[in-house]
């Protein structure tokens, strides 16, 4: 079985590495990590003790890593990693590696541990250049291992391990495969690990730390070495955002004073994500089609063959009736509407009954309740409702590997594109009916403005996301964010028509602007998969 | 009608090309483009098929280079991938429908082009179902039905007969001969028996490189003379392998039966054959392969 984990890590290893994803996702990972170290001189910092930063030693290095990391790859790292089994099924190497003795616990164990190490070579990369930045920024230019490397093992690899883990497990159950999982991951991540850091549960040798993202451990350990120097200093943290500093207000951080029982509750995470990855193993099919129910997106083998049925006899006359080209009309409908028509026929399809049914009942509660109750909560679900059936736009012909049927007929770019974006927007609009009449009759022309152009911008950013990655991860990551961000922030980031003077804030030109950037950015991306 | 391959060249990295130099001119028949696993058929599909561009050179379609303008070729492109993917949900009514939405077409002329590609495709009493429960060759029926819904005057087709049963490899082949008529058919395959069923017109391809473009009957011209069929023991066939160029071999009660593509008789006993498309490929990409060697 060893064996066989390591080459079903290696193989998987391989084969993410290679592809243009990794770069761009490692491109992103450095550009963040040259802000965990600003230039001393500039006076402002990424994270904040009291008011204060570390010295740049290898303490406060390893430390803003490994937090950063863990908080990244706690919902990052969950949508970059999955996706692996439907990879295997989809390639048919799945297949093959049925046939083969594999166990089952191998099989989902050796995914797991090919996530892990995936995020793991990732988390050093970065680490390796902030310890570079370290030693350029140049206020300790001697590198310390342990301090470097300890929050690494305690606070990161934890996470990274449980995060892996419950990729797999997302990736083996049918129903939590795809756009449906990833919203179910997003809502445990609010309510599981962002609440995690407010937790104050240090664990022990026996008992889990629920401090996974290491938040209080640091806030901890780092106030406690501020105030030995700075008794007066404040006792506030944070991380993240990028903050002005008084001249001079640096303090030495020596890096955590780890206990082994501190060590020991981090630690307990590896053997819980162990657990999660073989409980995988029970709803695992081992790729068998006919015991797995047509959840499928892929489409590369049947999941039941059909008896072929008795063939009939040729027919009489194999000449096919001509087809008129005069003219640019075929039946009144102008050719972009044929278009148009097939993508909107083409989302109704595999739409199924309990969408329909919620989509019905946002209509009717957006009509029915008062405004204040009905903008506060069913909007926001009406919102994120569309993710089920915006997820695919832009991307659906690499999906069901379509794309060369489709981009070989004629303007996969001036006609094709804009009919898929078209649809789309027609779909946004038609669920945000009740709350477009209510925003009439009411009056209200800025809710309607800014309802108008976040139908025209959600659309826009499917449409784009899905045509660069060919997949629907990137829209279902980001737009899940934006819909958080759009919740807690204040009027001028709300899409949605939630707040009634986001139009006074501005937000319509903002996410018009961003319309017109995305939606260039899709043309760009299609031209270029032309092009290629 | 007609299109012509300029000096084209593909090239996917420093060192590999999937094609290099590519010339050809085709007007209206059907051209079987033939070349071992690996030659740049498929490449040269792709670029046809204005899915890929190639490096240097260029296509012309009625004289219009289609790397600069792709749109006027391909709303009379018909186009049948190696492989592809379907649409699960759909029905093979409706996958045709939205193929049809995507090349612009509609009305009445529509539905009445799917009622006839249906049965010509042998699907008519699959029409209602959903493709996710379609096999393999029932697959690759709706992929050639998609690829003839708008009348296309180029018609590309990439190893059609795959997956195909030996009944519809049969009902295909004589598709494509009624269909060709008054348009250019490019079938690019590996099986040499569904040219010779078909092709008006023979391109030979080989590490990306044209060989020849000649008739099926010129092809076979090139062979005249040069095939026999010799019975040898079981234990001398490893030894005839490495020796001779060998078509095709017959397990006897006295032997082996083999057919040797050779200038001179392979031995004593060995009687002329009739040379078949077969022997010709095969002589036609050993003899490029001789000659890349010594050079």
């Amino acid at each position: 079985m060893g064996r066989q984990l390591l080459y079903i890590l290696w193989g998987d290893f391989l084969e993410r590495i290679r592809r243009p994803s990794f770069r761009i996702t490692l491109a992103i990972l450095l550009f963040g990590a040259f802000f965990l170290l600003p230039d001393p001189e500039s006076g402002i910092a990424t994270m904040r003790v009291g008011g204060h930063r570390g010295l740049y030693n290898s303490a406060w290095v390893g430390a803003n890593v490994a937090l950063w990391a863990a908080f990244f790859f706690s919902i990052g790292g969950f949508f970059l990693v999955r996706g692996s089994v439907e990879r295997d099924e989809s390639t048919g190497v799945g297949q093959i590696l049925a046939t083969t003795p594999m166990t089952r616990p191998a099989y989902t164990l050796g995914k797991w541990m090919s996530n892990s190490f995936f995020l793991t070579v990732m988390t050093l990369v970065v680490l390796l250049f902030a310890t570079l930045l370290q030693l350029w920024r140049g206020e300790v230019r001697e590198v310390e291992l342990w301090p470097l490397i300890s929050p690494f093992i305690v606070i990161a690899i934890p996470m990274i391990t449980t995060v892996s883990s419950l990729a797999i497990f997302f990736d083996v159950v049918p129903w939590l495969r795809h756009t449906l999982g990833s919203v179910i991951y997003f809502f445990l991540w609010m309510m599981g690990v962002v609440g995690l850091t407010q937790g104050d549960s240090p664990g022990g040798f026996f008992s889990p730390s629920t401090d996974l993202l290491g938040v209080q451990a640091a806030q901890k350990s780092m106030l406690a070495a501020l105030h030995a120097t700075v008794p007066t200093a404040p006792s506030g943290w944070s991380m993240g955002g990028i903050s002005r500093l008084d001249p001079g207000n640096v303090f030495t951080w020596p890096g955590f004073d780890w206990t082994a029982a501190e060590v020991a509750s981090h630690l307990w995470w590896i053997l819980i994500a162990v657990g999660i990855a073989l409980c995988a193993t029970l709803p695992f099919r081992r790729f068998d089609p006919t015991r797995e129910r047509a959840w499928h997106r892929s489409t590369a083998r049947p999941p039941v063959a059909l008896p072929e049925p008795q063939p009939e006899l040729p027919p009489p006359v194999r000449q096919l009736t001509p087809l008129q080209r005069a003219g640019s009309t075929w039946g009144g409908l102008s050719l972009f509407g044929v278009t148009l028509l097939a993508e909107v026929r083409m989302m109704q399809r595999g739409t199924p009954l309990w969408w329909y049914l919620a989509a019905g009942g946002c209509i009717a509660g957006s009509l029915g309740l008062p405004l204040t109750e009905a903008r506060q909560f069913l909007l926001p679900l009406t919102w994120a409702l569309l993710i089920f059936r915006l997820a695919e736009t832009g991307s659906r012909a690499e999906l069901y590997r379509t794309a060369e049927l489709t981009f070989s007929a004629p303007y996969p770019i001036h006609r094709q594109l804009p009919a898929t974006y078209v649809g789309s927007v027609i779909l946004t609009m038609v669920l945000g009916t009740g709350f477009a009449i209510r925003f009439w009759f009411g009056s209200d022309w800025g809710s309607l403005l800014v309802g108008l152009v976040g139908a025209l911008f959600v659309p826009a950013l499917a449409l784009a996301l899905g045509v660069w990655t060919g997949g629907t991860r990137a829209f279902e990551l980001v737009y899940l964010l934006l819909l958080y961000a759009s919740l807690n922030s204040g009027p001028a980031g709300d899409f949605l028509g939630r707040l009634p003077d986001a139009a006074a804030a501005g937000a319509p030109t903002i996410y018009g602007l961003c319309t017109v950037a995305l939606l260039i950015a899709a043309a760009t991306g299609r031209h270029f998969r032309l092009k290629s | 009608m007609e299109l012509i391959i300029e000096q084209v060249s593909k090239r996917y990295s420093d060192k590999v090309w999937g094609l290099r130099e590519f010339n050809l001119k085709l007007g209206p028949g059907v051209v079987g483009l033939l070349g071992p696993n690996g030659a740049g058929k498929s490449s040269l599909m792709r670029i046809l098929a204005t899915i890929t561009q190639p490096t240097h050179g260029r296509v012309l379609w009625n004289g219009i280079d289609i790397a600069n303008s792709p749109n006027a070729l391909r709303p009379v492109l018909g186009y049948l991938p190696q492989d592809f993917g379907v649409y699960p949900h759909l029905t093979a009514e409706e996958f045709l429908r939205y193929m049809a939405g995507i090349k612009g077409l509609g009305g009445p002329a529509i539905r009445q082009r799917i009622d006839e590609l249906l049965p010509l495709v042998n699907l008519n009493h699959a029409r209602k179902r959903p493709l996710g429960g379609f096999s393999g060759g029932m697959k690759q029926r709706i992929g050639i039905a998609q690829a003839l819904l708008n009348d296309p005057a180029l018609l590309i087709v990439d190893e059609p007969t795959v997956g195909l049963d030996p009944e519809e490899r049969v009902r295909f082949r004589n598709l494509l001969a009624d269909l060709s008529g008054e348009r250019i058919v490019i079938l690019s395959t590996h099986i040499v028996s569904d040219v010779e069923a078909t092709a008006t017109e023979i391109a030979l391809v080989n590490e990306g490189r044209l060989l020849v473009q000649t008739s099926p009957e010129a092809l076979l011209a090139s062979v005249d003379g040069k095939v026999w069929e010799w019975v040898i023991p079981s234990q001398d066939l490893t030894a005839a392998k490495q020796r001779w160029l060998i078509s095709s071999t017959v397990r006897r009660q006295e032997g082996i039966r083999i057919r040797v593509v050779a200038d001179a008789p392979p031995g004593p006993g060995a009687t002329p054959a009739t040379p078949a498309l077969e022997d010709a490929y095969l002589h036609a990409i050993a003899t490029d392969r001789a000659a890349g060697r010594t050079a």
